[in-house]
């Protein structure tokens, strides 16, 4: 224990002056650029990872812009233009999305916050390496932000100002070849490095949480006495250790044949574009689960938490965690069924695929379980959860169309399968990143938030999801395909749906913000427990010390919540070991089922 | 505003949530997606009313107690397995459709489609005419089996016919074939569903579904671009189907827009620079040399890496050049000589080299 952190109460109820914490534990600049405390390593990805969540979302509300009108709205004059300017759209959308906010928002933002609180531990397992990670993040997204300026400066001066190697990116966030290495003019080289460059933070991230939860785990708690949390970080850490390298050399062999014009993947060249599909796919469709894993986790931990009752089935849950991990290196020739790839590889990538969607029902059947005879606090965090239940089973139920041979080929490359990942990226995992955001925020900063302004900007953000969403099932079942800047006029109602749901989908997204900086400034005082959770990062003080624990939480069943009873808002939940156990026969406080 | 959005409305598809059906293989893959959209439709249902129902049920002013943990073999074993049912039904239903749709089928007819940035061009097999007859609209006769070879000029595309069901990627450097009948009259959307740049959405056109004696018609028609329904057309007016049918459009206007390329609006007899600074009058050799070969003398602002892509006499004869092709420009371009005689012999040598 450092003697630094003040001395707090034994149970931590967070009445206690905090003196010193790890806001407040050194102060200017340096004392953040340098800091190897994991809590500050998570708050610096936070700002950059929800700035570029910004930067994608600008992206996606100009090209659903575009979208009101079949043809070319922004530039009338000049067709051709317009949709050269909505190609850079929608790649950098995509791009900055997939590559510097979905990948690292929960692990870097919410793992790196967490889940060392969770082990009960100091920090994760190598402290430097944590900083050095982030700082390749930033490495990696100025590359990035290198496309998005030059781009933007090749537009506003009409082409008079040209970064070289940086105008903009129209290839598609996928990178496809030949189109990426023979016939874009876009900025190819320094987006692929930008991207190559993220994957090492990704990768090294992934290697320190493994290394932490193998290491760090205090004594008494074992494997299955994990949060599912951390079982779900387990899984995700995993896929980036194992998959992210492939992304690396694939693109580093895009990088040489675009600038050396060594034949890998351009026929005339004398290589294949369908071997990149595979390299890429290989991690890309891990690279999926490396999005939704961590959001499952935290749905887990608000599902139990909220429904104050021991979350259902949870050997069931942690090992459905490592299933899609393992089982998601084997499907991703499903990308691929119209490619041209043999039938009998597509049949055996169809059926390996199917066997993703077991594990991830029997998550969702789980959860409802342990709602079932809950006693239910719909606070915010719980409304994303609840959300994220339908909204999950929709992206979940939309891939068994895409996962079908016969059925994927008129749905392939179409609005369906926009709409079948958004669900899952957005409505799955961003509803669960924001639960959870809401969730630890109080344990981050110590401040609590307005739980009806955070009801009314949830359920806003699923209205207009929904609206925004639902619609592209329906044209993409009719036939629009996707990435199309002009399209025939009967596909126009369907876009005017979608482009007002995105509307109101981003004022539930800035009531969100709001919300969350309101509290941040002026927000009442958070206890130490406000929401009667058990797992560890509660039992410590809100915000927490510099050194996480003033003293080592004692380990028990992390989701036996009898001995949190609430005293008052201003208290939140205090431990009261005379609490009377739920009456069961066969169980206890014990994790055994 | 009222009128916008009922014409909106007005113009959606006749089809509820599927295009219409065009093709015997649209027919085997329809059950397949309403089972498979029957089960999302009422599992999502399902879960999301029981979600918020327990939710209500459980709330914790109704319920502030709650339940003791539970767990249930019996019920985990339940959820995994009818699943693990369905996603089985599933998988096999769409394999067997799937082999359906990809066998080849004894006799087709065959049709190639050749993809470039942004232009589709089908040729049908030398049966008429003794000559290949090219379009950019897809012509399929009614009712008899066709095999499509999809081949790419430059990068990725995929041919994707809504109304028939079938999508297939356009590799260069592979042959992939799409196997389709069709089974209904009229005209049809298609896409190219695989994104391939700047013009990526403009590379839509049609599929065309004829009855035997109108697809004859047809493809008499296009393997001889003299004639329109029957009758010889003005040379003006053959050099302008001549290019329509090579995609030439996709890239050059003739309004004066700039495209990809120059536009041919105005551009015989003009001046132009090239890109490495020299100047040169368009005429027949330099119209002759730019179909050849493209590359030779590029406009100054065009070219690389939109390269375009040569033309062979197979493709277009120096005869349909010079008889139609150059008439056509020198009719949309005012600094074309008027009146211009006819150049009694055609461009006997290729343009020299650079």
């Amino acid at each position: 224990m450092s003697s630094i952190a003040t001395p707090i109460s034994k149970h931590g109820h967070g009445n206690e002056p905090a003196a010193d914490n790890y806001l407040t534990h050194g102060r200017g600049i340096l004392s953040w650029a340098l800091t190897i405390d994991h809590k500050r390593i998570g708050l610096m990805y936070m700002v950059f990872v929800l700035l570029s969540f910004f930067i994608g979302g600008i992206f996606a509300v100009l090209l659903r812009t575009e979208l009101l009108g079949p043809g070319a709205l922004f530039i009338p004059k000049d067709e051709v233009a317009t949709w050269r300017l909505y190609n850079h759209f929608f790649t950098l959308h995509g791009a900055v999305m997939v590559f510097m906010f979905i990948i690292p928002a929960i692990p870097a933002i919410l793992g790196n916050f967490v889940l060392p609180l969770m082990l009960g531990a100091k920090d994760v397992a190598f402290p430097k390496l944590n900083l050095l990670s982030f700082y390749i993040y930033v490495l990696g997204a100025a590359f990035m932000l290198y496309v998005l300026v030059g781009g933007t400066l090749s537009v506003a001066t009409g082409g008079k100002i040209n970064l070289p190697g940086g105008f903009g990116l129209d290839t598609g966030w996928t990178f496809y070849t030949p189109y990426s290495t023979t016939a874009s003019k876009s900025g190819v080289v320094a987006a692929t490095m930008g991207a190559f460059i993220l994957g090492f933070s990704s990768i090294l991230t992934g290697l320190n949480f493994i290394a932490s939860i193998h290491m760090l785990r205090p004594k008494g708690m074992n494997w299955f006495r994990m949060p599912l949390f951390l079982w779900a970080i387990y899984s995700t850490a995993l896929i980036q250790v194992l998959a992210t390298p492939v992304l690396a050399i694939t693109l580093l062999l895009l990088t040489a044949e675009r600038t050396l014009r060594i034949g890998i993947f351009d026929p005339n060249l004398g290589g294949d574009p369908v071997l990149y599909q595979h390299f890429f796919w290989f991690y890309s469709h891990p690279a999926v689960y490396i999005m939704i894993l961590p959001g499952f986790g935290v749905i887990s931990e608000l599902i139990t938490t909220f429904s104050r009752r021991h979350v259902f089935g949870y050997q069931f849950i942690a090992i459905s965690s490592v299933a899609i991990a393992l089982l998601g290196f084997l499907v991703w020739g499903h990308h691929m069924f119209t490619s041209g790839q043999s039938d009998l590889t597509s049949a055996i990538f169809s059926l390996i695929t199917f066997s993703v969607a077991i594990p991830s029902a029997v998550k969702v059947f789980n959860w409802m379980a342990t709602l079932k005879g809950g006693s239910i606090h719909l606070n915010t965090p719980m409304i994303y959860a609840l959300c994220f239940i339908g909204l999950f089973t929709i992206g979940g139920l939309t891939g068994l169309p895409l996962a079908t041979i016969a059925s994927d080929i008129p749905l392939h490359d179409t609005y369906f399968v926009v709409a079948h990942f958004h669900y899952v990226m957005v409505g799955s995992m961003v509803f669960a990143f924001l639960g959870g955001l809401y969730y630890w925020w109080p344990k981050m900063f110590g401040k609590m938030f307005n739980d009806n302004v955070g009801r009314v900007g949830a359920i806003i953000l699923f209205v207009g999801f929904n609206v925004t969403f639902l619609s592209q099932f329906i044209m993409g079942s009719l036939g629009m395909p996707r990435r199309y800047a002009s399209y025939p006029p009967e596909f126009q109602i369907y876009h005017v749906i979608s482009t007002l749901g995105a509307y109101t989908l981003s004022i539930g997204l800035f009531i969100a913000a709001g919300n969350l900086l309101h509290a941040l400034l002026w927000g009442r005082k958070a206890p130490a427990n406000p929401w009667g959770s058990n797992t560890l990062e509660w039992h410590t003080t809100s915000p927490p010390p510099h050194d996480n624990f003033a003293v080592q939480p004692s380990v028990g069943d992390p989701y036996d919540m009898h001995n949190w009873v609430k005293k008052s808002d201003e208290e939140g939940y205090v431990l009261d070991p005379d609490a009377p156990e739920p009456t069961s026969p066969g169980h206890g406080t014990s994790v055994a089922h | 505003m009222l009128m916008t959005i009922s014409n909106m409305l007005a113009a959606t598809h006749q089809g509820f949530l599927l295009p219409e059906q065009a093709s015997t293989i649209a027919r085997d893959i329809d059950p397949l997606t309403w089972f498979i959209h029957g089960i999302t439709i009422l599992f999502s249902v399902g879960i999301l009313a029981v979600t918020a129902w327990f939710a209500w049920k459980y709330r914790a002013s109704a319920h502030p107690i709650a339940d003791p943990p539970g767990h249930n073999n019996m019920l985990e074993l339940t959820w995994t397995l009818i699943p693990s049912i369905i996603v089985f039904i599933c998988f096999f239903w769409g394999f067997r459709v799937y082999m359906r749709m990809t066998t080849p089928h004894p006799g087709s007819l065959p049709i190639t489609a050749n993809a470039s940035m942004w232009a589709w061009q089908f040729e049908y097999p030398a049966a008429f005419n003794g000559l290949t007859g090219r379009g950019e609209n897809l012509y399929l006769p009614l009712n008899k089996p066709v095999e499509i070879t999809l081949n790419s000029k430059d990068v990725l595309h995929a041919l994707y016919l809504p109304a028939m069901r079938v999508k297939k990627d356009v590799v260069p450097g592979r042959f992939n074939h799409i196997q389709v009948t069709a089974t209904k009259e009229g005209e049809f959307d298609l896409y190219c569903a695989e994104y391939c740049g700047d013009s990526h959405s403009n590379m839509r056109r049609k599929a065309i579904v004829l009855n035997d004696a109108a697809f004859h018609a047809k493809m008499i028609e296009l393997t001889d671009p003299t004639v329109e329904n029957g009758k010889p057309l003005p040379p003006v007016d053959v050099g302008k189907k001549i290019a329509s049918l090579n995609g030439c459009f996709s890239c050059h206007s003739v309004d004066g827009k700039s495209g990809t390329g120059p536009t041919w609006k105005d551009m015989y007899g003009e001046s132009q620079e090239m890109a490495d600074g020299s100047k040169i009058t368009v005429d027949d050799n330099y119209i002759l040399e730019s179909i050849r070969n493209p590359q030779a003398h590029v406009v100054k602002g065009f070219g690389p890496p939109s390269a375009m892509n040569p033309f062979s006499k197979g493709q277009i004869s120096d005869e349909w050049v010079h008889k139609y092709l150059i008439a056509y420009m020198k009719s949309i371009s005012a600094h074309a000589p008027k009146e211009a005689a006819p150049a009694a012999t055609a461009p006997t040598a290729e343009p020299a080299k650079p």
